[in-house]
Protein backbone atom coordinates (compact mmCIF):
# COMPACT_ATOMS: atom_id res chain seq x y z
CA UNK A 1 0.00 0.00 0.00
CA UNK A 2 1.51 3.27 -1.10
CA UNK A 3 1.53 5.86 1.68
CA UNK A 4 0.33 9.41 1.30
CA UNK A 5 2.95 11.99 2.17
CA UNK A 6 0.78 13.72 4.79
CA UNK A 7 -1.27 10.92 6.34
CA UNK A 8 -2.49 7.42 5.72
CA UNK A 9 -5.97 6.20 6.50
CA UNK A 10 -7.56 2.80 6.30
CA UNK A 11 -11.30 2.98 5.66
CA UNK A 12 -13.63 0.06 6.32
CA UNK A 13 -17.21 0.61 5.23
CA UNK A 14 -19.38 -1.76 7.24
CA UNK A 15 -22.87 -0.46 6.48
CA UNK A 16 -24.76 1.59 3.89
CA UNK A 17 -27.68 3.01 5.87
CA UNK A 18 -29.48 6.36 5.56
CA UNK A 19 -28.26 6.79 1.97
CA UNK A 20 -24.72 7.01 3.28
CA UNK A 21 -21.80 5.03 4.61
CA UNK A 22 -20.95 3.89 8.12
CA UNK A 23 -17.83 2.16 9.29
CA UNK A 24 -14.40 2.64 10.80
CA UNK A 25 -11.43 4.73 9.75
CA UNK A 26 -7.95 4.14 11.11
CA UNK A 27 -5.33 6.87 11.13
CA UNK A 28 -2.41 4.57 10.38
CA UNK A 29 0.34 6.98 11.44
CA UNK A 30 -1.01 7.13 15.01
CA UNK A 31 -2.85 3.80 15.03
CA UNK A 32 -6.13 5.43 16.12
CA UNK A 33 -9.47 4.08 14.94
CA UNK A 34 -12.73 6.02 14.94
CA UNK A 35 -16.23 5.09 13.86
CA UNK A 36 -17.95 7.26 11.28
CA UNK A 37 -21.68 7.58 10.70
CA UNK A 38 -21.65 9.35 7.33
CA UNK A 39 -19.38 10.30 4.45
CA UNK A 40 -19.35 13.83 5.87
CA UNK A 41 -18.08 12.60 9.22
CA UNK A 42 -15.46 10.43 7.50
CA UNK A 43 -14.15 13.37 5.49
CA UNK A 44 -14.15 15.63 8.56
CA UNK A 45 -12.16 13.04 10.49
CA UNK A 46 -9.54 12.88 7.77
CA UNK A 47 -9.56 16.62 7.11
CA UNK A 48 -9.07 17.29 10.81
CA UNK A 49 -5.79 15.42 10.67
CA UNK A 50 -4.60 16.98 7.41
CA UNK A 51 -5.38 20.55 8.40
CA UNK A 52 -4.46 20.36 12.08
CA UNK A 53 -8.00 21.23 13.06
CA UNK A 54 -9.94 19.46 15.73
CA UNK A 55 -13.42 19.70 17.09
CA UNK A 56 -15.39 18.61 20.09
CA UNK A 57 -16.42 15.03 20.54
CA UNK B 1 -41.55 25.15 -12.45
CA UNK B 2 -40.52 28.34 -10.70
CA UNK B 3 -38.02 28.11 -7.89
CA UNK B 4 -39.93 26.22 -5.17
CA UNK B 5 -40.93 27.97 -1.99
CA UNK B 6 -38.90 25.48 0.07
CA UNK B 7 -35.78 26.96 -1.53
CA UNK B 8 -36.93 30.61 -1.60
CA UNK B 9 -37.83 30.60 2.08
CA UNK B 10 -34.66 28.84 3.27
CA UNK B 11 -32.36 31.42 4.84
CA UNK B 12 -29.53 28.92 4.60
CA UNK B 13 -30.11 28.38 0.88
CA UNK B 14 -26.89 28.14 -1.09
CA UNK B 15 -26.22 28.39 -4.82
CA UNK B 16 -23.73 25.82 -6.09
CA UNK B 17 -22.70 27.26 -9.45
CA UNK B 18 -20.86 24.66 -11.50
CA UNK B 19 -18.56 26.17 -14.14
CA UNK B 20 -16.66 23.05 -15.11
CA UNK B 21 -17.21 19.34 -14.73
CA UNK B 22 -14.49 16.71 -14.77
CA UNK B 23 -14.68 12.97 -14.16
CA UNK B 24 -16.24 12.70 -10.69
CA UNK B 25 -15.46 16.25 -9.68
CA UNK B 26 -16.70 19.76 -10.41
CA UNK B 27 -15.37 23.30 -10.21
CA UNK B 28 -17.27 26.47 -9.56
CA UNK B 29 -18.51 28.86 -6.89
CA UNK B 30 -20.78 28.75 -3.87
CA UNK B 31 -22.94 31.68 -2.83
CA UNK B 32 -25.06 32.09 0.28
CA UNK B 33 -26.52 34.91 2.35
CA UNK B 34 -23.79 34.94 4.97
CA UNK B 35 -20.86 35.79 2.71
CA UNK B 36 -20.45 38.78 0.40
CA UNK B 37 -18.02 36.99 -1.90
CA UNK B 38 -18.41 33.50 -3.36
CA UNK B 39 -16.30 30.58 -2.24
CA UNK B 40 -14.48 29.01 -5.17
CA UNK B 41 -14.20 25.24 -5.29
CA UNK B 42 -12.15 22.94 -7.51
CA UNK B 43 -13.36 19.72 -5.90
CA UNK B 44 -16.30 18.57 -3.79
CA UNK B 45 -14.56 18.86 -0.41
CA UNK B 46 -14.86 22.68 -0.22
CA UNK B 47 -18.58 22.34 -0.93
CA UNK B 48 -19.01 20.10 2.09
CA UNK B 49 -16.83 22.30 4.29
CA UNK B 50 -18.53 25.56 3.31
CA UNK B 51 -22.11 24.28 3.67
CA UNK B 52 -21.29 22.64 7.00
CA UNK B 53 -19.63 25.85 8.20
CA UNK B 54 -22.71 27.78 7.05
CA UNK B 55 -25.05 25.58 9.09
CA UNK B 56 -22.72 25.70 12.12
CA UNK B 57 -22.34 29.47 11.80
CA UNK B 58 -26.06 30.18 11.96
CA UNK B 59 -26.86 27.19 14.17
CA UNK B 60 -29.45 26.03 11.66
CA UNK B 61 -30.34 23.33 11.27
CA UNK B 62 -28.99 22.11 14.59
CA UNK B 63 -26.96 18.95 14.19
CA UNK B 64 -28.37 16.05 16.19
CA UNK B 65 -24.89 14.71 16.96
CA UNK B 66 -21.44 16.24 17.32
CA UNK B 67 -18.91 15.07 14.73
CA UNK B 68 -16.14 12.77 15.83
CA UNK B 69 -12.51 13.81 15.46
CA UNK B 70 -9.05 12.32 15.75
CA UNK B 71 -7.85 15.51 17.46
CA UNK B 72 -10.38 16.72 20.04
CA UNK B 73 -10.09 20.24 21.33
CA UNK B 74 -12.24 22.48 23.53
CA UNK B 75 -14.91 24.30 21.59
CA UNK B 76 -15.26 28.03 22.10
CA UNK B 77 -18.27 28.72 24.28
CA UNK B 78 -20.79 31.39 23.34
CA UNK B 79 -19.78 31.67 19.71
CA UNK B 80 -21.65 34.52 18.05
CA UNK B 81 -24.15 33.64 15.34
CA UNK B 82 -23.33 34.82 11.83
CA UNK B 83 -25.53 37.55 10.39
CA UNK B 84 -26.79 37.63 6.79
CA UNK B 85 -25.12 40.10 4.45
CA UNK B 86 -27.44 39.67 1.50
CA UNK B 87 -30.95 38.52 0.63
CA UNK B 88 -31.88 35.02 -0.55
CA UNK B 89 -33.32 36.55 -3.72
CA UNK B 90 -29.84 37.73 -4.73
CA UNK B 91 -28.46 34.22 -4.24
CA UNK B 92 -31.18 32.74 -6.43
CA UNK B 93 -30.05 34.92 -9.34
CA UNK B 94 -26.60 33.35 -9.50
CA UNK B 95 -25.84 30.92 -12.33
CA UNK B 96 -23.04 28.55 -13.19
CA UNK B 97 -21.59 28.16 -16.67
CA UNK B 98 -22.34 24.45 -16.69
CA UNK B 99 -25.15 24.04 -14.14
CA UNK B 100 -26.71 25.67 -11.10
CA UNK B 101 -28.04 23.97 -7.99
CA UNK B 102 -29.83 25.64 -5.11
CA UNK B 103 -29.42 23.65 -1.93
CA UNK B 104 -31.51 23.96 1.21
CA UNK B 105 -30.40 21.81 4.14
CA UNK B 106 -33.44 21.28 6.34
CA UNK B 107 -32.07 18.86 8.92
CA UNK B 108 -28.77 17.37 10.08
CA UNK B 109 -29.53 13.92 11.45
CA UNK B 110 -27.23 10.88 11.50
CA UNK B 111 -24.12 13.10 11.27
CA UNK B 112 -25.37 13.92 7.77
CA UNK B 113 -27.55 16.35 5.83
CA UNK B 114 -31.11 16.12 4.61
CA UNK B 115 -32.92 18.64 2.46
CA UNK B 116 -33.85 19.76 -1.03
CA UNK B 117 -31.80 20.54 -4.11
CA UNK B 118 -33.17 22.43 -7.12
CA UNK B 119 -31.53 22.13 -10.53
CA UNK B 120 -32.19 25.52 -12.04
CA UNK B 121 -31.57 24.73 -15.72
CA UNK B 122 -33.95 21.76 -15.72
CA UNK B 123 -36.37 23.24 -13.16
CA UNK B 124 -36.34 20.06 -11.15
CA UNK B 125 -36.20 19.54 -7.43
CA UNK B 126 -35.10 16.46 -5.55
CA UNK B 127 -34.86 15.55 -1.88
CA UNK B 128 -31.65 14.17 -0.50
CA UNK B 129 -31.22 11.97 2.57
CA UNK B 130 -27.45 12.42 2.97
CA UNK B 131 -24.61 14.64 1.79
CA UNK B 132 -23.43 11.71 -0.28
CA UNK B 133 -26.78 11.57 -2.05
CA UNK B 134 -26.63 15.33 -2.64
CA UNK B 135 -23.16 15.10 -4.19
CA UNK B 136 -24.16 12.17 -6.41
CA UNK B 137 -27.20 14.10 -7.65
CA UNK B 138 -25.12 17.18 -8.42
CA UNK B 139 -22.20 15.31 -10.00
CA UNK B 140 -24.41 13.17 -12.22
CA UNK B 141 -26.50 16.14 -13.30
CA UNK B 142 -23.47 18.31 -14.02
CA UNK B 143 -21.56 15.65 -15.91
CA UNK B 144 -24.25 13.81 -17.80
CA UNK B 145 -26.61 16.68 -18.24
CA UNK B 146 -29.38 14.45 -17.08
CA UNK B 147 -30.57 13.21 -13.73
CA UNK B 148 -30.40 9.63 -12.62
CA UNK B 149 -32.00 8.11 -9.60
CA UNK B 150 -29.55 7.87 -6.77
CA UNK B 151 -29.56 4.61 -4.92
CA UNK B 152 -27.92 5.79 -1.76
CA UNK B 153 -27.80 2.40 -0.17
CA UNK B 154 -30.25 0.35 1.84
Amino acid sequence: MEENKKATFLVHVTQCENAGWQGQVTWMDENITKNFRSVLELLKLMDGVLHEEGGSE
Amino acid sequence: MAIPSEIKSAHNAAAVCVDKSLPWTIQGRIYHCYRKEPVNFSDVMPILKELEALCDGISYPQATVRPRTFKPKKTAAGKQKAAPVTEVSAILEKRGTRATFFVAITSRANASWQGKVYWAERERMESFRSERELLVLILQAAQDGKEENCDGGK
